[in-house]
C-alpha cells in the first residue's frame, strides 16, 4: 500500500465544503477535468452546520456585490442541481431593540439601496404587522424580501453530486497533506487516504479548505490570515409553522430560521471564540435559549432537541479571500469566508471557474484580493 | 450556578446504587442522580409510591439498598435528567423547570440500557411494544398493556415476563425464543455454578408457564405484525442458526400485543459525550466504553458500570458498582481501593455468567434482515428502508451520513431507536462492518429540554 | 388493557379524573398518563405526520412515540408523566 497512486487533472480543489464543491461543479460545467480532495465527508464541516441563511442585506459593502450575484445563482440552483435543497426566498429581518441600532440599520439601508439591493425599513407598527411572532423588545427592523434560507447539508452535497455527474472526481476521506510547486507554478496536491498517498497532478490548485486552508498553504510560503472559530446552533423539536423569514437580532445576540420540517434553528451572532473545539458549551446553549425565548415568545413552550457546532474561518476584516496568489502561479485562494460562505458559495465557485477558464472574473475581485493583507 | 460534589453517580439502578453506597461508605461525598419517579432502575422498578401492597423480593432489595445509600449520606437527586456533560466533569441537570450544574471530581455512569428495537413489517403498529414497556407497566402501575400477548425475543427474562403476565390474568398466546438454546446450554453449564438464585427464578417461571399451558417455542421468531389500526395478528416463523426465518415455516397467530424482548442496547451517550473511547461489542449489546479493571473509562475520572458499559444484568452491575465506587472514592482521597481484590471472585463469577448469556442469547444477523423496503427504520422521522437505500446510492456509507441525507436519526429520540437498525442495514448493503459504519455522535441536550428551563438556572 | 385485580391488601392511589381530549377519564394517583390510557383500552393517542397511529412503544421515556400535550405543554412523554386531578391531556398530531 506504500506505492503512491497518481492521477492527473486540469484543476484540483482542496476542501469539500460548499465553496469547494461549487468550484468543482462550475469548473466541471466549463469542461475542466477537476478533482476534489476532502478530508472527511462532503458538507461535513461548517458548510453543513451553519444557520442556512442566504442573505444579501447587512453585509460589508465590499462583500455586497458578491452576495447579490450569488442570490441570482441561488434562484436557479434547485433546478440546476436537480435536488430539493429546500431553498425559499422567505425574506430576512434584522431587528433593532434600541434607537442606536435602528439608526445604524437606517444608514446601512440607504447604502444598500444605493448599491441596488431592495430593502425596507419597518417601524414598530410595521414590524408587529409583518412579523407578529416576534417579541415586543424590538422597535423596528430592516427587511430584504429576496433573502432566504436553504438546507445547508443538502445544498453542499447536491453541489458535490452534480459535479460528480459532470465528471468531477470527488475523493472523500482523503486529506490534502501538501501542495507541490514546480518553479513558480503549482503542480500537484498530495492527499492521504486509508490506503496511503495519492498525488493529483494539476496546473491549478484551488484552496477552499476553510479553517484548514492556512496550515496547508504555510508550507509553500503563502500565509493566509485565517483563524478558526466555533459557531453553535441549537434546534427545537418540530413546531407548528411560525415564520418563514431568517430573523436576527444583534441586540439579543441570536438568529433563527424555521426549517421546512418545523424545527427552529437558533444560532448566535456574538463573536465566536477562536478554537477548533467543536463541542457546544453550556453557557452558549443557555444564551441561545434565552435569546430564542425573547425573540420568539411562542418558543417558550418548546424544547431544544439537539445542538452542534461548526468551525468557521475568520479573516482580520471578516471579508473573504478570493483570487490568485501573485507569487505562485496557478494557486487560487477561495477561503476566509468568515461565516458567510454558505450564501456566497455558489458565486465563489463560479468565479473560481472563471479564474481558471477565462483568466478574468465576471466580478471584480479587487476588494477580496489576498494581497490586501500585505 | 455550579455546585461541587466529590462523586456524581448517574442512574439509580443496581449498579448506581451500589457505586454510590460504596463510595459513601468510603467517606466520599456522593450525589446520585436519577430521572425516574422512583429510584431503582428497571431491575428494582418500584410500584408507584402512592400504591399500597406487598412489594416483590426485587423491590424490597432495591428499596433496602436505597435506604442504605441514604443512611450512608448519599444525596439522591430524583426525577432529574442529565442532559449534557461538559469539560472538567460538569454535568448539566434538568428537573423540567430549571437547569443546574454539578461539578464532580469523579463521575460514575450507571445509565443502564433499553430494549433493543427490532424493525419488521408492522412494528410501528400500536400494540407492538418492548418487553420492558409491558413489564414496567406491570411492576410500577399494575396495569396490563393488552389482553392477548405474544412474547417474541430471547433470554430468560421472557419467561419471567410471561409468568408475570399469566399470574396477572393475561393470556399469553406464545413465547418465542429466537436462540436454539437447549443444545447449547450444556456447553456452558459451568457458568451456572453458584447461580442458584437465577436458576430457581428461571425454574419457577418455567413452572408457571407450564401450569398455564403457554407454548414456549424455541428457535422461533417474529416476522411481521398485521392489523388495521392496531395489532390483530402476528406472522411468526422458525429461524435458522443465523436467526433468519425459514421460508415455508410461517404461521399466523392472533394477538393484540407483541412484546419484543430481543435483549438490550447499552445507553452509552454520556460516556461518549465525556470523551470515553468506545468499542463495538455485539456480545455486550453494541457500542460500549472501554474500561480498566477499576471500571474507569479512557476519560480520566469517568467510570462506567452495569449495562451502560455492556449488558450483563443486575448482579454484575452490583459488583461493578462496588468496585467503581471504592475506586472513585480512593481517587478523590477517601480510603483505598483495597476492597477491589475482595470483589475479584464475585466479578469473575458474574463475568462468566455474562459470557454464557451472551453466547446463548446474542441475536443473529437475521434479526436485522426482517425489514422490507417499505418498513420504517426511523420511527420519529418515519424514514423507510428504501429511503436509506437511496442515501446509500448517493454515496453515504455511515450511519451519520445517512442521517444527514435522510433525517433518519434526527428525530425526538435522538437516534436511540434507529441507529442500530440503520447501521446494520448499511453494513449489510455495503459489505462494511457495523463498527466501520458507526453509531451517531451525541448532540446535547441528550434528552429534549424546555427552552425556558435551559434559560433559567437555579 | 386493564388494571390488574390484585389481592384486597393491594390498593391503588386515590382516584382522580383527568380530561383527555375534553372527556373525563378515571385514573388513580401513581399511574402515568400512558398507563391510564392503556387501562381504558386506548392503544394509540398520537398520529404521525403521515397519519399513522402511535401509542406506547418503549415505556421508559426513550422512544418518544407516546407524546401528548399536558396542560398546554406539548411533546410530553405520557409514559413518564404521572396523572393528577383535573390534568388536561390532548392527544396530538405531530406538527407540522
Amino acid at each position: 500500500m506504500n506505492d503512491r497512486r497518481r492521477i492527473s487533472a486540469e484543476a484540483v480543489v482542496i476542501g469539500g465544503g460548499i465553496v469547494g464543491c461549487a468550484s468543482a461543479y462550475y469548473l466541471a460545467r466549463r469542461g475542466v477535468q477537476v478533482a476534489l480532495l476532502e478530508k472527511a465527508t462532503i458538507g461535513g464541516e461548517a458548510s453543513g452546520r451553519n444557520g442556512g441563511g442566504v442573505r444579501q442585506q447587512c453585509r460589508d459593502r465590499r462583500e455586497r456585490p458578491f452576495a447579490i450575484a450569488s442570490v441570482k445563482l441561488w434562484e436557479g440552483l434547485q433546478a440546476e442541481l436537480g435536488f430539493d435543497i429546500e431553498y425559499v426566498q422567505g425574506g430576512n429581518i434584522r431587528m433593532a431593540a434600541n434607537d442606536a441600532r435602528m439608526e445604524s440599520l437606517r444608514r446601512e439601508g440607504a447604502e444598500e439601496l444605493e448599491d441596488g439591493l431592495q430593502v425596507e425599513l419597518w417601524d414598530r407598527d410595521e414590524l408587529r404587522r409583518r412579523a407578529p411572532y416576534l417579541g415586543d423588545v424590538f422597535i423596528g427592523a430592516k427587511y430584504c424580501a429576496t433573502d432566504g434560507t436553504a438546507n445547508p447539508i443538502l445544498t453542499t452535497k447536491a453541489f458535490g453530486w452534480a459535479a460528480q455527474r459532470l465528471g468531477a472526481t470527488i475523493l472523500t476521506r482523503t486529506e490534502a497533506v501538501s501542495i507541490g510547486v514546480e518553479g513558480a507554478r503549482v503542480a500537484s496536491v498530495t492527499g492521504r487516504d486509508q490506503d496511503g498517498e495519492i498525488v493529483v497532478e494539476a496546473p491549478w490548485v484551488i484552496n477552499a479548505a476553510g479553517p484548514w486552508s492556512a496550515a496547508l498553504s504555510r508550507a509553500i510560503g503563502v500565509e493566509i490570515p485565517v483563524e478558526p472559530a466555533r459557531s453553535v446552533i441549537a434546534i427545537t423539536q418540530r413546531c407548528a409553522p411560525l415564520f418563514r423569514e431568517f430573523i436576527s437580532s444583534h441586540d439579543l445576540g441570536v438568529y433563527a430560521r424555521q426549517a421546512r420540517e418545523g424545527q427552529v434553528h437558533v444560532g448566535g451572532t456574538n463573536v465566536p471564540p477562536h478554537t477548533f473545539d467543536q463541542r457546544a458549551p453550556a453557557d452558549v446553549l443557555e444564551h441561545l435559549a434565552r435569546g430564542a425565548a425573547q425573540m420568539i415568545p411562542a418558543l417558550r413552550g418548546a424544547n431544544f432537541l439537539r445542538s452542534w457546532a461548526g468551525t468557521l474561518e475568520m479573516t482580520p476584516d471578516k471579508v473573504p479571500i478570493l483570487g490568485y496568489v501573485d507569487r505562485v502561479k496557478g494557486y487560487i485562494l477561495a477561503t476566509g469566508f468568515s461565516g458567510h460562505g454558505f450564501c456566497l458559495g455558489p458565486i465563489a465557485g463560479k468565479l473560481v471557474s472563471e479564474l481558471v477558464v477565462d483568466g478574468a472574473p465576471s466580478l471584480s475581485l479587487h476588494e477580496v484580493r489576498f494581497s490586501r493583507f500585505g | 450556578m455550579t455546585e461541587q460534589v466529590e462523586i456524581a453517580v448517574v442512574g439509580a439502578g443496581p449498579g448506581g446504587l451500589c457505586a454510590a453506597l460504596a463510595a459513601a461508605q468510603a467517606g466520599a461525598q456522593v450525589a446520585l442522580i436519577d430521572n425516574n419517579r422512583h429510584p431503582g432502575g428497571q431491575y428494582y422498578r418500584q410500584t408507584a409510591r402512592e400504591f399500597r401492597g406487598a412489594p416483590s423480593s426485587h423491590q424490597r432489595e432495591g428499596a433496602a439498598l436505597l435506604q442504605q445509600a441514604i443512611a450512608a449520606g448519599v444525596r439522591i437527586i430524583a426525577e432529574t435528567n442529565v442532559w449534557g456533560a461538559f469539560d472538567d466533569k460538569v454535568l448539566a441537570l434538568n428537573d423540567g423547570a430549571a437547569t443546574t450544574y454539578l461539578q464532580a471530581r469523579a463521575i460514575i455512569l450507571a445509565t443502564g440500557a433499553y430494549d433493543r428495537p427490532v424493525a419488521f413489517p408492522g412494528w410501528t403498529l400500536p400494540g407492538v411494544m418492548t418487553a420492558g414497556a409491558v413489564q414496567t407497566l406491570i411492576k410500577e402501575q399494575r396495569i396490563l398493556a393488552g389482553k392477548r400477548f405474544l412474547l417474541a425475543g430471547t433470554g430468560p427474562l421472557q419467561l419471567v415476563l410471561a409468568a408475570e403476565l399469566a399470574r396477572a390474568g393475561a393470556q399469553v398466546v406464545a413465547v418465542l425464543e429466537g436462540s436454539r438454546v437447549f443444545p447449547r446450554v450444556l456447553q456452558h453449564a459451568g457458568a451456572l455454578w453458584n447461580q442458584w438464585e437465577r436458576l430457581s427464578e428461571g425454574l419457577s417461571s418455567w413452572l408457571t408457564l407450564a401450569r398455564h399451558r403457554i407454548p414456549y417455542r424455541v428457535g422461533w421468531g417474529i416476522v411481521a405484525a398485521e392489523g388495521a389500526a392496531q395489532v390483530e395478528q402476528a406472522t411468526i416463523a422458525r429461524l435458522d442458526g443465523n436467526w433468519r426465518p425459514i421460508r415455508g415455516s410461517e404461521e399466523k397467530i392472533a394477538c393484540d400485543t407483541i412484546a419484543l424482548g430481543y435483549g438490550f442496547v447499552p445507553f452509552n451517550t454520556l460516556s461518549r459525550l465525556l470523551g470515553a473511547r468506545q468499542e463495538w461489542r455485539p456480545e455486550l449489546g453494541g457500542e460500549v466504553p472501554a474500561r480498566d479493571a477499576q471500571m474507569q473509562t479512557s476519560a480520566p475520572g469517568v467510570y462506567a458500570v452495569g449495562d451502560c458499559a455492556g449488558i450483563g444484568g443486575a448482579a454484575l452491575a452490583r459488583v461493578e458498582g462496588q468496585i467503581a465506587g471504592s475506586a472513585a472514592a480512593a481517587q478523590v482521597g477517601h480510603g483505598t481501593a483495597d476492597a477491589i481484590p475482595a470483589r475479584a471472585s464475585a466479578l469473575a463469577r458474574e463475568r462468566r455468567f455474562q459470557r454464557m448469556y451472551a453466547a446463548l442469547f446474542t441475536p443473529g444477523v437475521g434479526l436485522y434482515e426482517l425489514s422490507q423496503d417499505d418498513t420504517i427504520l426511523c420511527r420519529c422521522e418515519e424514514i423507510t428502508q428504501a429511503e436509506v437505500r437511496h442515501a446509500l446510492a448517493l454515496g453515504a456509507d455511515t450511519t451519520n451520513e445517512v442521517k444527514l441525507i435522510t433525517r433518519g436519526g434526527m428525530g425526538d429520540c435522538q437516534g436511540r431507536m434507529c441507529a442500530h437498525l440503520i447501521a446494520h442495514f448499511i453494513a449489510r448493503e455495503t459489505g462494511r462492518s457495523v463498527a466501520q459504519v458507526g453509531m451517531l455522535p451525541p448532540r446535547p441536550p441528550i434528552f429534549p429540554i424546555p427552552i425556558t428551563a435551559l434559560g433559567v438556572t437555579r | 388493557m386493564s388494571r390488574i385485580k390484585d389481592s384486597p391488601e393491594f390498593q391503588r392511589g386515590a382516584p382522580v379524573t383527568i380530561i383527555v381530549d375534553g372527556a373525563p377519564l378515571p385514573a388513580f394517583v401513581g399511574e402515568t398518563i400512558a398507563g391510564a390510557l392503556l387501562a381504558s383500552g386506548r392503544r394509540a393517542w398520537q398520529h404521525t405526520r403521515h397519519g399513522q397511529p402511535r401509542g406506547m412503544f418503549c415505556g421508559i421515556g426513550v422512544c418518544f412515540d407516546c407524546l401528548v400535550t399536558v396542560n398546554g405543554a406539548s411533546k410530553v412523554r405520557a409514559c413518564l408523566t404521572p396523572v393528577a386531578e383535573g390534568m388536561i391531556v390532548q392527544t396530538q398530531e405531530t406538527t407540522p
